[in-house]
């Protein structure tokens, strides 16, 4: 064979692996438009896409494949009507009263409505009875096979969203630079209150485009249908993953504003993934990796770390944008004396009785149940200290639990070396893949730190765990051992709950300690005010770097210690990127800054789908999500979190009794229609 | 040799040029007072100097180092302090944490593992010094307070104590007087002339209250389109016919 | 009491920072030990209950809340005389004068992985209605009582709470991954389930529908279907995302190389274990690439939507009809219906003797009989073999059964194919992964197939009654496999 016939022969893999990479790229595009739409119209980075686009997916679902409606009709009530009137719910119910919270509040909120939004539609549509299998596309005959150039096979549905997504960014390109309504939009975006002084009406503006992206993410939803097998398997929000990683990775080549550089972005990606795996042999590991799996972390990843537009954007950007709201002072610090020796001895009675209940009259599985508590409480202190002290959000917390976990038990299987041992060197391990992951995105920190760290779960997900030096063979299990330590066996229940309050306790003491010395205050002077802690020499980048790595050890420990307790890493039952979302949103919810806060949020984690949803009000344990999601909207008004927020109300209350003024502290009141439940808990709880 | 030296300093933003070789300089323990209309590039000049911009041309010297491309962590340490014009305070932390923060940030005895072995919590020693300097600054008692229940004068000072916690050799205000009365003007000159002769730090103010400038500073410059004008002894730049016709008139009739 | 402790727990939501501390107190204190470990509560409660006659036999009321109304009275299975001796039991958990309660953990909500599941349930209760029809068993009936759901993932937590709860002899498990087998396992409950994890191995008080089997092992069925199908270049697939479906695809390439001189000089042109789970990528390049080579037949260690994307870029490339793909998960006749065109001629791989099989089997007839009405799952069938080895065992272990003798009289059963059935299963034997001790292995390694015609099943392995074929598994050498049935 000779060398040109050889090379005629790479041309023509190139050209085919080029149309082949299209239509991908396309479903690629759509998503990133969709990210960048709403982040153009409303500058609220949403998460919450997958959420939109499922329940469009799933309403098309619902009428046409269950009731057999015909497609038109099914389409015009999923896509034309649902889309849009769920984007105006949001805008109006929700992120209207929003606007002038930070990025990353906002960003907060998309992630409990992509916690709240799919679960409480199945909870209506009573998905969790039969699973929506077997989802079909809107396109008629959408397999129907063309061929470009009389070689290239296409299906109808591919040509479909590629023609809508070339379209749709064609006509929004035209709507931003040309009309009106699209100046007016990026008007209202930029300053809601200035384009009102202007004679602008910015709430139906804000409105509108909150309708318009609802309905590009409904339409991208029901696209993506045919061409993603994982939305065939069951129709679920995550079932859109695997596309939202390039899809975000095409998003980010545009800062997220750009609409012509996501579809550009998203066809590119699309073509490079063909490329990659026409021309990359796969007769190596990482080789394989690169093309396979991995794939779309490593452009991600490469994309945020390496685009020099990011890096401007972010140079460039209000400095406040990604810093929280300032939080106001805890309540504890501006307690009286009897207050406070009034608390602490409701708090001792209190635990004395849990204490005396659990060891006298619990069976193991209260026992069980408690000590996920006590471990739960653990590992969200790890959100308590980077989100609460840190003030920035990341969304691998969940893969550091895993890494604590695996380590005890590689340590234990591997080696027989104690398993408290192993559960310290995967906290080292962690604390050192926190920092290693987080200088190159540190700088950049708020939104950008949120993407790079959740596709940093789903990279651990998607691709680490399978190898044996992580999650262990196949062939012996996940087994891990209760620890026997300084002589004490700890393998019966009780003394093993013994042992994760102590380091409970240890690690709270700990959090405080950071909190309270130097360390904690470069971290409060950094979210009080990033350019006046740099003023004071805060190396704000390293405080934060570190800030992670100890947060990420702390989550390694809570893993550590939940795998003995069940003896085995439960690694799909507690660590999925998906449990991780809701493990912030429910932190978040319930109290970042304190200890306490992290503690709440342990005890309303395990014991309030068990007792109060499943047991005492007889729901389904989906409602946690639901309310849950929902109540991370508090978050933009009470960023300290709603106990906290119920606490400072109840002690102004009883201050204001014993005719003590208190100096502007007083806060607003309760959020509206926000979480009912968990404010309501808050109030009885501290004034018993 | 001055303490603190801008050299020819050049900054262009999109091809507008905001400062055109200015250069600067200012000696140990001396007010230097820096004027000029809005839009004179007194604020570019004043981030060129603290590390928040990089100069497109020109450097920056500290001690007889060159600090052009220092961060504004290192300009810091080294021993330059700020204040704001709008301020900015750590909200959420009482009055003593600003102070508390800045003193423990600036002496470096943060390293991670004293936090954890409970060596980093504050000590009685520094409280007291946090206290004194609130004390002489007329702030006395109020280190428990919240930062936000001060006023705005109060909040100025704040952010001056804690810019002195830095153990600073030279201090730069920015707009200091910025949304205060007359009689709260005064009254912070005041208090700051004699912090300022007792510590025997640098200041250099940027205003566009020139009264201030004048009743404060020993020596002034003054910027206009990004360039430097004039500059020499404060009560003869106040003289300076060319001045007072370009800019000051406007001020004196805007402040009566 | 539960308002109670939600009261208490009230008041736990609300408690301060220092209460770590407190708390630290609190755990430490030990309270003075009061009551060591408290005993289980009901275990006594047979007792309470006005004990009924004893003679009772669901007899009295011949079957009228069992649905179907089958027209013929079915026939009683072959039985052991004693199968109605009664004799009152005290102590064993969820056994009472007049039931046998069992539990079952299901992944019902959350499943991801879309088939229904919860079918498993109809196949247990087919089963006891069954049962309960012809007398039930030592004077009780046979009830699925408590009906728990996994909502994925979460059988550890329903497992303890079952074993705390007490009132269930055993417990029956089809998830979708098995957190919960140790607790069962170490507290004694006899355990039957969907074989499809290894916790099903190197425990005793746990039994598969199947046995645990190699994994990843050198097969000579891999390449035989070749031969059958005239195919001798092979593509292979298995996700990137799951050493599961990697360690598979290994072992088919490996199976695949090391017969292939015997399979008629068979290769394997295309090996990819790096798609990922979703194929949000699609697998055109993979596509092209096996076109190029001239695969004809594709193994593949993937979901059934992950075979319908490989299929539909078949079909796109114009290839589909040169190959023939062998589906390991794709049992289930709605999807096939659904793509019928897409799959047209392919091979299924079934765990069971498939509904479109007809053996000599008593049980078979009676599944028919017992599931008519009732939308057939593939774990339909594995509750009724689950539920029928249950029956067996208690029949083995004696009227006067408990927990221990049901486990030690099902570890007797040797030959156990669930009347034909299944492969034939040494409960005594097979115990641990053959992987790890080559002892456990079956004695025969057989397939069940079938394929794909007009959107519907035909049996394709064996010969009429006799729908297995098996290769002795102690013979490594290239052999025809012999047509075979376990039934009878």
């Amino acid at each position: 064979m000779t060398a040109s016939v050889l090379a005629a022969g790479v041309l023509e893999d190139t050209i085919r692996a080029f149309f082949q990479g299209l239509p991908i790229g396309a479903g690629f595009a759509l998503v990133a438009m969709s990210f960048v739409l709403t982040y153009k119209t409303s500058g609220v980075f949403n998460l919450a896409f997958g959420a939109q686009a499922f329940i469009s997916a799933a309403t098309y679902f619902e009428l046409h494949v269950r009731r057999d409606w015909p497609i038109w009709s099914a389409v015009l009530v999923a896509v034309v009507l649902v889309a849009p009137l769920l984007g105006l719910l949001l805008e109006r119910l929700i992120f209207r009263h929003v606007h002038a919270s930070s990025a990353v509040a906002k960003l907060v909120i998309s992630l409990g409505l992509l916690v709240a939004l799919p679960e409480l539609f199945k909870l209506i549509v009573d998905y969790n009875r039969e699973q929506p299998f077997g989802a079909v596309g809107i396109i008629p005959d959408g397999t129907t096979i063309y061929r470009l150039f009389g070689r290239y096979p296409v299906t109808r549905d591919e040509i479909a969203a590629f023609v809508i997504v070339v379209a749709a960014a064609v006509a929004l390109a035209a709507l931003f630079r040309y009309t009106r309504l699209g100046l007016r939009i990026r008007a209202v975006v930029q300053s809601p209150r200035m384009t009102e002084l202007n004679g602008v009406n910015a709430d139906w503006v804000s409105s509108g485009s909150w309708m318009l992206s609802s309905f590009f993410a409904g339409l991208a939803g029901v696209l993506l249908v045919p061409t993603t097998s994982s939305l065939g398997t069951v129709l679920e929000p995550t079932g859109y993953f695997p596309i939202v990683i390039s899809a975000l990775a095409a998003a980010a080549l545009g800062r997220l504003v750009s609409l012509p550089a996501a579809m550009f972005g998203g066809l590119l990606l699309g073509v490079v993934t063909t490329q990659m795996r026409t021309h990359v042999p796969r007769d190596n590991v990482i080789l394989a990796e690169l093309q396979g799996p991995a794939l779309p972390y490593v452009m991600l990843f490469a994309i945020i770390v390496f685009w020099p537009a990011i890096r401007r954007q972010v140079a460039g950007a209000d400095p406040l944008l990604g810093v929280s709201p300032p939080p106001p002072a805890l309540a504890a610090t501006s307690r009286s004396k009897g207050m406070t020796i009034y608390t602490r001895i409701m708090a001792l009675a209190f635990f004395t009785a849990v204490g005396i209940w659990t060891f006298g009259y619990a069976n193991n599985f209260w026992i069980s149940r408690i000590t996920h508590s006590v471990i739960f409480s653990i590992i969200f202190l790890s959100i308590v200290v980077f989100t609460g002290l840190g003030g920035q959000i990341a969304l691998c917390q969940v893969t550091f639990a895993a890494i604590g976990a695996f380590g005890a038990m590689q340590f234990a299987q591997r080696w027989d070396i104690s398993v408290i041992v192993g559960m310290l060197a995967g906290a080292a391990i962690a604390a050192a893949v926190g920092a290693v992951l987080s200088i190159p995105v540190m700088r950049l920190g708020g939104i950008w730190l949120a993407i790079a760290t959740l596709a940093f779960a789903l990279f651990f997900h998607d691709v680490l765990v399978k190898y044996s030096w992580v999650g262990g063979s196949l062939f012996h299990g996940r087994g891990v051992p209760r620890p026997e330590f300084l002589g004490v066996d700890f393998s019966s229940r009780e003394n093993f709950l013994i042992l994760c309050v102590a380091i409970l306790v240890l690690v709270g003491v700990l959090v405080i300690l950071i909190r309270e010395s130097s360390t904690g205050m470069a971290l409060r002077a950094l979210r009080g005010s990033e350019t006046a802690a740099e003023s004071i020499g805060v190396i704000s980048w390293r405080s934060r770097v570190i800030v992670f790595s100890v947060s990420a050890g702390i989550a390694a420990i809570g893993g550590g210690l939940l795998a003995m307790e069940e003896r085995l890493v439960g690694y799909e039952a507690n660590f999925d990127p998906q449990t991780g979302l809701f493990w912030l949103v429910i932190v978040v919810v319930l109290g970042t800054r304190t200890v306490e806060g992290g503690i709440q949020a342990g005890v309303a984690f395990v014991i309030f789908p068990e007792l109060v949803l499943h047991r005492w009000l007889g729901l389904d344990g989906a409602w946690r999500f639901v309310l849950f999601g929902f109540a991370a909207i508090s978050f933009a008004r009470h960023p300290e979190g709603l106990l906290e927020h119920g606490k400072r109300r109840s002690q102004a209350m009883m201050q204001r009794m014993f005719a003590r003024r208190q100096p502007a502290m007083a806060t607003a009141g309760a959020p509206a229609g926000a979480g009912p439940t968990t404010e309501a808990e808050a109030e009885t709880g501290d004034e018993p | 040799m001055s303490l603190l030296v801008a050299d020819g300093i050049t900054k262009r933003f999109a091809g507008i040029t905001a400062l055109q070789d200015v250069s600067i300089a200012l000696e140990e323990g001396e007010r230097v007072g820096l004027i000029g209309p809005n839009g004179a590039g007194k604020t570019t000049l004043f981030n060129c100097l603290l590390g928040l911009l990089r100069p497109d041309a020109g450097s920056v010297g500290f001690d007889g180092q060159d600090i052009t491309r220092l961060p504004v962590y290192r300009r810091t340490r080294l021993g330059i302090g700020r204040t704001f014009q709008r301020v900015e305070l750590f909200s959420g932390s009482s009055v003593r944490d600003h102070l508390l923060f800045a003193h423990r940030i600036r002496s470096g005895t943060g390293a991670l593992w004293k936090d954890v072995l409970g060596l980093g919590l504050p000590k009685p020693a520094e409280i007291e010094r946090c206290d004194a300097l609130l004390e002489s600054l007329g702030l006395g008692g109020m280190g428990d307070e919240p930062i936000e229940a001060l006023s705005l004068g109060q909040s100025r000072l704040v952010e001056v104590a804690r810019a002195l916690m830095t153990q600073p050799r030279v201090v730069l205000l920015d707009e200091p007087s910025s949304g205060l009365d007359r009689a709260e003007t005064d009254a912070l000159a005041e208090t700051l002339a004699r912090i300022q002769s007792e510590q025997g730090f640098g200041l250099l103010l940027v205003e566009h209250d020139v009264e201030l400038v004048a009743s404060f500073t020993e020596r002034t410059y003054v910027l206009d389109f990004g360039r430097l004008i004039t500059s020499g002894d404060t009560p003869e730049v106040m003289r300076d016919p060319e001045v007072r016709a370009a800019y000051l008139g406007d001020f004196m009739a805007g402040a009566q | 009491m539960t308002a109670r402790l939600w009261k208490m727990l009230l008041g736990a939501l609300a408690v301060l920072a220092l209460v770590a501390t407190a708390c630290g107190n609190a755990g430490n204190d030990d309270e003075g030990a009061p009551a060591p470990t408290a005993a289980p509560a009901p275990a006594d409660e047979p007792d309470d209950e006005p004990a009924p006659a004893p003679e009772e036999a669901p007899d009295d009321e011949p079957g009228d809340d069992s649905a179907p109304e089958p027209e013929p009275e079915p026939e009683e299975p072959k039985d052991p005389e004693h199968r109605h001796t009664f004799v009152p039991i005290e102590g064993v958990p969820g056994v009472n004068d007049d039931e046998i309660k069992v539990t079952s953990i299901v992944t019902i909500s959350n499943n991801t992985l879309g088939t229904n599941i919860a079918a498993y349930n109809d196949g247990i209760e087919a089963y006891f209605n069954f049962i309960n029809d012809t007398g039930g068993i030592y004077g009780r009936e046979l009830v699925l009582d408590n009906k728990r759901d996994d909502q994925l993932f979460q059988n550890q937590p329903q497992a303890l709470a079952m074993v705390e709860e007490d009132d269930s002899l055993a417990a029956f498990v089809a998830t979708l991954l098995f957190f919960g087998a140790d607790i069962l396992n170490d507290a004694g409950v006899p355990t039957f389930g969907w074989n499809i994890h290894n916790e099903f191995a190197d425990r005793r008080n746990i039994f598969g529908h199947i046995a645990p089997s190699c994994i990843g092992c050198i097969h000579q069925l891999f390449p035989y279907i070749a031969t059958r199908v005239g195919a001798t270049k092979a593509g292979i697939f298995g996700y990137g995302n799951s050493e599961n479906s990697k360690i598979c695809a290994e072992g088919t390439r490996d199976s695949i190389e090391h017969y292939s001189a015997e399979a008629g000089g068979m290769t394997v042109e295309f090996f990819d274990t790096s798609i990922e789970f979703g194929l949000a990528g699609g697998v055109a390049p993979q596509v092209s690439e096996m076109k190029d080579k001239g695969v004809d037949i594709i193994y593949t260690c993937l979901d059934l939507n992950g075979m319908r994307t490989i299929a539909q870029e078949l079909v796109k490339q114009d290839y589909r009809d040169e190959v023939v793909m062998y589906h390991p998960n794709t049992y289930n006749h709605e999807f096939v219906a659904a793509n019928a065109d897409l799959f047209e001629g392919d091979l299924v791989f079934v765990q069971f003797v498939p509904f479109e099989a007809d053996i000599d089997s008593s049980l078979q007839e009676a599944f028919f009989q017992y599931t008519e009405g009732i939308k057939l799952e593939e774990q339909t069938m594995v509750g009724w073999l689950n539920a029928h080895l249950f029956y067996e065992g208690l029949l083995g272990a004696g009227p006067e059964f408990d927990r221990a003798s049901l486990v030690d009289a099902l570890r007797t059963f040797d030959d156990y194919s669930h009347d034909g059935l299944t492969n034939a299963i040494d409960f005594s034997r097979q115990i641990d992964l053959p992987n790890n001790n080559p002892d456990a292995d079956y004695e025969y390694r057989c397939i069940n197939a079938v394929k794909i015609v007009n959107g519907d099943f035909e049996q394709w392995t064996g010969e009429p009654g006799k729908p297995w074929l098996c290769w002795e598994t102690v013979r490594e050498d290239w052999h025809d496999p012999e047509a075979l049935t376990f039934a009878g």
